[in-house]
């Protein structure tokens, strides 16, 4: 029980927070970080525990978005269902790709997920009869459930963080159960894996689908309390953030998400001119977290930890 | 006869790694597979287990051919095994390694594990449970809670019997059990096979060590150059002419 | 008497020749830094966008002679190479196949980074190496650009040849990789081989990008898909060998050629990726390789 205190404690704050920082531009913020929560989550689960390089999920952002961007503001279908037709579209695609691309490994499964993200770039810039093109998707139309339709950031905020905390408590559920120990088994080695009866092709795909399906539904929310959309958002630097967001706070962890994706959308707002800088700060971000603090900031603080707990009884 | 081997054959290039290779294991018994280095055992083990697909010839195991089956079915069917080289589940802990081989056995699936329904809490504490018992048996049950790769190879090594017994498989394939283990280990394991026998688990051990083979075996099979050159008990192994020469003073 | 089925042919073939040998190069350079160090260098493609850009800055924004511009702009590119096995790379202590590809990507996402910061994102040209408009062979006619990339092509496979298969040097890099550690213990300074296995790397993929800037645009994020259809063409040949990548670069750009032309356009960026797939499945180890090396 003391256990989930903190998840309770943190679920208050979350709803409190909006009060706090009243009519702030940080609630545009947060939205927009609760979003790529959902994402991140996603990308934790297939690359953190199941250990399967994918350098395609912001392609399933965008496939995400511009899903619920066509549907609900040319075809005027309900944004519920929209966002719910564009998780299975978008989970079948992935289960279409995945499934013969998971059985290869190492660089050939990093760089068939690079250049299948690479081809859902190109074709939403190449229909643009549909996706607006280049320039990108406009006034896509609100979020409403029923009579109720979600306007303005405060209004957005609420949904998005039920949803992003949902995501994060049913998947660490999974992570804690056998399919998470699966998971991470195929990641650590999946010959004894499989030699101890785990499905290794099952679990990869499931991961796979999943974490597309998550961003799916993370590119929706995206959409709608955005407004605007364009096909930069399935870029390859676009999928290298999201693993960062995974893995800089703290790989296979609920906090660890929260930092790393809180930190990764919080720059652009701390930095003027960002736009121009992203990738530049994105790559060496990257490099400096892999070569210095592999286990993320969380390792960073645990390992400060164990040291002066060390001096201390000396 | 749990398992049978008939016609085990497995080309690397032109050459026959294995050749011809027939032996049936008797359900019950440690049945020990040796011959000098290149011998071939580890390729037949490979096979029997599913890593690697025989050119010619067909695995029997409980009387159903193995043919193309993955690994994973044949260790749901009751076939496990150890391997050479420990292959701990790094950034897992002791405990967690061992319920590894435990999940197999129960259906509770993504949903229930999501929502946390009763289904999936109750395969979790049987699973928990059962691990920690082969923990038990082989001794490592203070370590359980420890990070696997903390662990010193030949704790590692009764490690991955623990994970290799804990889905009640019917054999257990053990490939070279006591390389790098000294005297005191090696009889530790020696006690732990003829321990794991009187459970009416099956044993198929590929083994260096002489003393071992012929402490715990109740049949010895001898290849060499892929194939079969003598089959019996140790003691009859011990004298035949010919296995002697294929070892040429190895004792 | 123009035949217009053959000479449109023709067209397309040396349309596929061009492009297939800068995917040659780029695999070249990949085969190099993989065989020596046994990373696959995943921003191979920004070596050769960052060539193309440097040689442009340099002849039509500094205004330097050409010739002077292309030998400069191999040894800065050469340099960034170096810079980045350095910084990048080497600095890793527990090596492990997913943190390399990661920091590759990093590394490649920092180059595009830079690039978009010093060129922006407008796409650039090159002026072509001689002056002459287009030459005329059996009706078709073409950019004398093409022959010089396609020369370019033959003699450095000619010099790598040369280089690894005659001279000291280049033999004690082969072995390099093989294994690592008996190499420097036989007093083969491996941190010196693998630095010119980077400098070469970057130094061919930026060739690949000077010889082809003045065919098409050159834009700070076109490294990516070069990089892939490289790539792919190394794959193709079987990685790590130099003829495969040959083989595999040309073979694909007369694929791609080939089909854009008589098929449709859209295949054109796809193709790599679904020979990529297919050779994976199919024939893992390339063309060029034994199934059972």
């Amino acid at each position: 029980m003391i256990r989930i205190t903190p998840y309770i404690l943190f679920a208050v704050f979350i709803y409190l927070l909006p009060a706090m920082l009243a009519g702030s531009y940080w609630i545009h913020v947060l939205v927009i970080i609760g979003t790529y929560v959902i994402a991140a989550t996603g990308v934790d689960l297939v690359v953190g525990f199941a250990g399967q390089l994918s350098l395609c999920q912001a392609a399933f952002f965008a496939l995400g978005a511009y899903a619920s961007a066509i549907l609900t503001t040319t075809y005027h279908v309900d944004p519920i269902l929209a966002l719910l037709i564009g998780m299975l579209f978008t989970g079948l695609v992935a289960y279409g790709v995945g499934a013969p691309v998971l059985r290869l490994k190492g660089y050939y499964l990093a760089i068939a997920t690079l250049g299948f993200g690479l081809i859902i770039q190109s074709f939403l810039v190449t229909m643009a009869q549909y996706t607006g093109g280049p320039d990108g998707f406009r006034d896509i139309v609100p979020l409403n459930i029923g009579s109720y339709t979600f306007k303005t950031d405060e209004q957005y905020y609420y949904p998005i963080w039920t949803v992003a905390m949902l995501i994060l408590l049913l998947t660490r559920n999974i992570a804690r159960s056998k399919i998470g120990r699966a998971m991470l088994a195929l990641r650590g080695d999946d010959v004894a894996a499989s030699a101890m009866g785990v499905d290794i092709a099952r679990y990869k795909v499931q991961a796979f689908v999943l974490s597309a399906m998550y961003a799916s539904l993370a590119g929706s929310l995206y959409a709608h309390s955005n407004r605007f959309i364009s096909p930069q958002m399935a870029d390859l630097s676009r999928s290298v953030e999201m693993i960062i967001m995974a893995v800089l706070g703290g790989i296979r962890t609920v906090f660890g998400v929260l930092i790393g994706t809180t930190i990764m959308k919080s720059i652009p707002e701390v930095l003027e001119s960002f736009l121009d800088y992203q990738m530049v700060v994105t790559g060496a971000i990257l490099i400096v977290l892999l070569l210095y603090m592999p286990q993320g900031l969380i390792g960073v603080v645990r390992s400060v930890i164990t040291r002066l707990r060390l001096r201390g009884e000396r | 006869m749990i398992l049978e081997i008939r016609g085990l054959t497995r080309f690397f290039q032109r050459l026959a790694a294995v050749n011809e290779l027939s032996f049936a294991v008797k359900q019950g018994d440690i049945k020990a597979l040796i011959g000098p280095n290149g011998a071939g055992k580890t390729t037949t083990f490979n096979m029997v287990t599913g890593l690697l697909a025989p050119s010619r010839g067909s695995v029997f195991f409980k009387g159903e051919e193995l043919a193309t089956l993955p690994p994973h079915v044949r260790a749901r069917k009751g076939l496990s095994r150890t391997f050479q080289i420990v292959r701990p589940f790094a950034e897992m802990s002791v405990l967690e390694n061992v319920m590894i081989g435990c999940d197999m056995r129960t259906g509770s699936g993504l949903f229930s594990a999501a929502l946390r329904l009763p289904r999936s809490l109750r395969d979790e504490r049987k699973v928990r449970r059962k691990a920690m018992e082969e923990l038990e048996f082989v001794g490592l049950a203070a370590r359980a809670n420890d990070p696997a790769t903390s662990l010193p190879m030949g704790e590692q090594r009764v490690m991955e019997i623990a994970r290799a017994l804990a889905s009640d498989p019917e054999i257990v394939l053990f490939d070279e059990p006591a390389a790098g283990l000294n005297e005191k280990e090696t009889d530790q394991l020696a006690n732990n096979l003829l321990r794991i026998k009187e459970r009416g688990i099956t044993v198929l051990l590929v083994e260096h060590d002489m003393r071992l083979v012929m402490r715990v075996s109740d049949e010895v099979v001898v290849i060499n150059y892929g194939s079969l050159i003598a089959e019996g008990t140790p003691s009859e192994i011990r004298n035949n002419p010919e296995v002697i020469t294929a070892y040429l003073g190895t004792s | 008497m123009e035949n217009t089925h053959l000479s449109q042919a023709i067209q397309f073939i040396f349309a596929g020749l061009t492009s297939g040998s800068i995917y040659a190069l780029v695999a070249l350079g990949f085969d190099i830094i993989y065989n020596v160090t046994l990373v696959v260098n995943l921003a191979q493609g920004e070596f050769l966008m960052l060539g193309a850009m440097t040689m442009i800055s340099l002849h039509s924004g500094l205004k330097l002679p050409l010739p002077l511009a292309l030998v400069l702009s191999t040894l800065i590119v050469g340099c960034v190479g170096i810079l980045f096995d350095r910084f990048a790379i080497r600095p890793l202590k527990k090596p492990s196949i997913m943190l390399l590809i990661l920091l590759t990507i990093g590394g490649s996402t920092f180059l595009k980074g830079v690039a978009l910061l010093i060129w922006g994102k407008d796409p650039y040209t090159a002026p072509t190496f001689t002056r002459i408009k287009s030459i005329s062979f059996l009706g078709a006619s073409f950019s004398p650009q093409m022959l010089w990339v396609i020369g370019t092509l033959v003699v450095v496979s000619f010099v790598l040849w040369f280089f690894f298969g005659r001279t000291l040097i280049g033999k004690a890099m082969r072995a390099c990789a093989e294994n690592q550690r008996a190499a420097s213990l036989m007093g083969v300074d491996v941190k010196t081989f693998v630095m010119i296995s980077y400098f070469l790397g970057g130094a061919l993929g930026a060739l690949g990008g000077m010889l082809i800037a003045p065919v098409s645009f050159m834009v700070y994020d076109e490294g990516t898909m070069m990089g892939l259809k490289g790539f792919a063409s190394a794959v193709l040949g079987g990685v790590g060998s130099y003829p495969g990548a040959v083989v595999g670069g040309l073979v694909l750009g007369l694929l791609e050629s080939l089909s854009t032309g008589y098929v449709s356009s859209i295949f054109k960026d796809i193709l790599a990726f679904l020979v990529l797939l297919c050779i994976l499945v199919i024939k893992p180890t390339g063309l060029m390789k034994r199934s059972d090396e």
